[in-house]
């Protein structure tokens, strides 16, 4: 079996704690061998951070070989036949894949069959390339890049890195932004029913979600995870949904933020979806906590687009937060492992962003014939909504942050608090240089913050208090 | 039943009690949930996770070489597409 890798701060977290549990007979020698051996020594581990060193080296000299190729190929293109040109293509093509599986079989050096596919597949998109350049072949451009991700695809889910990954994630990225932003025409296709609008990622995406689940990997996850929600976010494009899109993006950072609560407490997978849900919350909640924005919000004519848009979005968060609940309540034991109202509890942020989403969308329709005589009063409570909601999210991640231990979720919630104070001492105090008024703000706001971290301090000194009880018991 | 068991220091993975549960220090036997995906793992069968990744490893060289195929009949398909075209004097 293969050893698990260990962080050295953490191998030596756990000798600290075997070193404890042989002096109070919980474990004996052999067991505690047994449990080490489990883990890799700190030279393997020391090797693989080595290891890992020399994979991004190598894969990026395969990168330069592959522009290198690519640029002799363009030099001496005006000279070369076509049948010449396409024959060293494919050679080029098969040769560097012939090198993967010979490396990889032959002298079973795995890494660096990984970078000869990386290579080869990187040399397959350029020969696509030239090839439609030869025969001109470019009607639709975007389809290149969909063609040269379905190649690579397999090749990624076979392999053992995230090389591959990163490659198809970057390839399926550019074809969902060319398909729905710079191609410029959506026409319609399957009889006029639906427009481009790169239906199948989906499928690409769940394939690599799956293998990095499977793997154990968040890093891959972590790629997947973007490029949904890019899709996602661009979606209404496709049904030339130009409206604003704030609505909507906020809906879909909230969905975002729900996926990552149905993770269980403390998994490494739930960190790219709050990662980019709280990105996107909070970009979205910056913009609405100006009051000009919801007057324009309030002044568009043609809302039913985003309000349907709204209205599906929200459906899919309820749909997949019902499924996540239902799925818990019938796992075996889960009110052992994870009481069913803590399940619901930890939901109440992405929940309210959800629903917050909505419910402006909903304002805005029912209050649309007011719109012109009344628009400063119609977009003073959604101001004051959004502004609820960036301490809301603020608190929430703070909180987050106590509840893993985890610095990076409480810094970006303190962060995101600040960013809040700024924007309103900019808003509010910016023209006028009530300078008496500004300072009052700041000093609250630093107020608040010092009361968290030493509420944070407090809390820290309890558990260690209590841990040192423990220990002499 | 082990006639130790509430001493947790004879504690033996694997080793079944009365509700042919393997033993958990610290945990009564009358509320435990039954047999799980852990106290398979503990007692070494593979979970269906490890299984799919066997599998994963079992098609590896098919799986590699379907990509190479893929990449191949697109680079082919696009010549032979290119030359239908250029036969049919379309530049």
């Amino acid at each position: 079996m293969d050893k698990q890798p260990l962080a050295h701060s953490t191998r030596q977290w756990l000798l600290d704690q075997i070193e404890l549990w042989q002096g109070k007979g919980l474990v004996s020698e052999d067991q505690a061998n047994a449990i080490l051996d489990l883990y890799e020594t700190p030279t393997q581990s020391s090797a693989r951070h080595q290891s890992v060193a020399i994979y991004v080296l190598v894969g990026i000299a395969a990168l330069f070989v592959a522009l290198a190729a690519f640029l002799i190929l363009g030099v001496s293109w005006e000279f070369l036949p076509d049948p010449l040109k396409c024959m060293v293509l494919l050679g080029l093509v098969v040769g560097s894949h012939g090198l993967g599986f010979y490396l990889r079989y032959q002298w079973q050096a795995k890494i660096f069959s990984e970078f000869a596919f990386f290579f080869g597949s990187l040399l397959y998109g350029a020969a696509m390339m030239l090839i439609a350049h030869i025969f001109h072949l470019g009607e639709h451009p975007p389809d290149g890049m969909w063609w040269w991700a379905l190649g690579v695809m397999p090749l990624a889910l076979f392999l053992d890195t995230v090389l591959l990954h990163l490659l198809v994630t970057a390839l399926l990225a550019v074809w969902v932004g060319w398909e729905l932003i710079g191609s410029g025409h959506h026409e319609f296709e399957l009889f006029g029913m639906l427009p481009r609008a790169a239906f199948t990622l989906p499928i690409f995406a769940g394939l690599g979600l799956a293998w990095g689940y499977l793997k154990k990997s968040p890093t891959t996850v972590g790629l997947y995870v973007p490029l949904v929600a890019w899709w996602i976010v661009l979606l209404p494009l496709a049904w030339k949904g130009h409206e604003n899109p704030t609505l909507f993006i906020g809906s879909a950072g909230a969905l975002l933020l729900i996926l990552a609560e149905v993770h269980p407490d403390g998994s490494r997978f739930a960190i790219p979806y709050r990662l980019y849900g709280a990105l996107l919350c909070m970009g979205v909640l910056s913009m609405l906590s100006f009051h000009w924005i919801h007057r324009d919000l309030a002044r568009i004519q043609d809302v039913w687009p985003f309000v349907v848009q709204s209205l599906l979005i929200a459906g899919l968060s309820g749909l997949v937060f019902g499924i996540a609940f239902v799925v818990q309540t019938q796992r075996e034991g889960a009110r052992y492992e994870r009481p069913l109202v803590a399940f619901a509890v930890r939901q109440w942020l992405p929940l309210s962003m959800a629903v917050l989403m909505l419910v402006l969308a909903l304002y805005y329709v029912v209050l649309k014939d007011l719109a012109d005589q009344h628009d400063l009063m119609i977009a003073l409570l959604p101001t004051v909504l959004a502004n609820v909601g960036m301490l809301g999210l603020a608190f929430w991640l703070m909180m987050y942050g106590l509840r893993e231990d985890r610095g990076f979720p409480a810094a970006g919630g303190v962060g995101f608090f600040l960013l809040w104070s700024i924007i309103r001492y900019a808003e509010w105090f910016g023209n006028r240089g009530e300078l008496l008024g500004a300072a009052c703000m700041f000093f609250l706001c630093g107020a608040a913050i010092f009361g968290f971290a030493m509420f944070w301090h407090m809390r820290k000194k309890q558990r260690e208090r209590e841990r040192d009880e423990r220990e002499l018991e | 039943m082990n006639e130790n068991s509430n001493d947790p220091t004879s504690f033996q993975a694997g080793e079944p009690d009365k509700a042919g549960k393997a033993f958990q220090a610290g945990a009564p036997s009358e509320s435990e949930p039954p047999f799980d995906a852990d106290d398979l793992r503990a007692a070494g069968a593979p979970s269906q996770q490890d299984r799919a990744i066997e599998a994963l490893k079992a098609y590896e060289p098919y799986g590699l070489a379907v990509g190479v195929v893929v990449q191949l009949l697109v680079l082919f398909g696009m010549i032979v597409i290119g030359a239908m075209k250029w036969a049919a004097g379309g530049f």
